[in-house]
């Protein structure tokens, strides 16, 4: 009966421990899900950043170099459809490449609108 | 001996008044009711001079990686920025209603809300912001965040402090996203 009752203590103590250790855990800050405002970034002109600044560096990190957009951030300035890009269901061939190319488009299982 | 008397007479009433005064809940606990200057200037004297001792002797490590900047504004933006603000906000509910109100940590040192007694070194300033956010402050809602955030990430947040002052609102938008550097929990 000892034993089971230390055995227990023990359990509950490990456990309200770990729980303890992993409350603060970044990944657990599930309220701040926005994503950073780019945009606002690639607007700016780059001469005019220091660039090395920390501020710049760090925003960098979340955006990359002012200038260069986000890939397939604009719907007018998608890539040109691919082979490889079409059988990942991302885009439809042009018939004329399709048939040139011997493929007909599929039923895509995950449409990306 | 009729000296000694008399002292010891007159401590013994000092105690029961003092009892008797915190027993009579005369004292008007309500944030809305604010201290008179003498406790003001009592308190703030003492909670300025308790830190910069405590705080003495902190060893500051390099506060220019931009990691810690992305992992100190994102931590800011979560736990701090309700009471201290963000650039754009110069007053919310809780820095009107709480009191002592948290300072505007987006601010520059001179609109800073409350008064240093003097221009704190960059060193002084990242040892007294460690330690405040690691121990908190009595009775104040500053709460401490060392029980249960590392060193690091404290770090990581007096980084942030360090350039809060400078950033327009798009900077601090983009600092303060959680990435998934920021969210998955490597320091």
């Amino acid at each position: 009966m000892n034993t089971k009752s230390t055995l227990m203590l023990t359990a509950l103590l490990t456990l309200f421990i770990s729980t303890s250790s992993i409350a603060h855990d970044p990944s657990l800050h599930t309220s701040n899900k926005e994503k950073p405002n780019c945009q606002s970034m690639h607007e700016m002109d780059s001469s005019e950043m220091d660039m090395n600044d920390p501020v710049t560096q760090a925003m960098i990190k979340q955006c990359g170099k002012p200038g260069i957009k986000e890939h397939h951030a604009q719907e007018d300035e998608k890539p040109a459809c691919t082979v490889e890009h079409a059988k990942l269901g991302h885009c439809w061939l042009d018939e004329s490449v399709n048939q040139a190319q011997g493929q007909q488009p599929k039923d895509s299982e995950h449409d990306h609108d | 001996m009729t000296m000694i008397k008399a002292i010891f007479a007159m401590v013994v009433i000092v105690l029961i008044s003092a009892a008797a005064f915190i027993y009579s809940g005369l004292y008007p606990m309500g944030a809305d009711n604010q201290h008179n200057k003498i406790t003001y200037w009592a308190l703030e004297t003492m909670r300025e001079n308790s830190i910069a001792r405590s705080a003495r002797g902190i060893e500051v490590p390099e506060l220019g990686d931009p990691s810690l900047l992305l992992t100190g504004g994102a931590d800011y933006n979560d736990m701090c920025s309700a009471c201290h603000l963000k650039p754009g906000l110069s007053e919310n509910d809780m820095t009107i209603g709480l009191y002592p109100s948290p300072p505007n940590l987006a601010s520059m040192l001179e609109e800073h809300g409350h008064q240093h007694d003097d221009r704190l070194t960059k060193e002084k300033a990242a040892q007294r912001n460690f330690w405040i956010i690691k121990h908190g402050i009595k009775a104040s809602g500053m709460p401490a965040w060392g029980p249960t955030h590392s060193d690091d990430r404290i770090w990581g947040m007096v980084a942030f402090l360090e350039k809060l002052p400078e950033l327009t609102s798009s900077q601090y938008q983009i600092l303060t996203a959680r990435s998934a550097e920021t969210s998955s929990g490597h320091h």
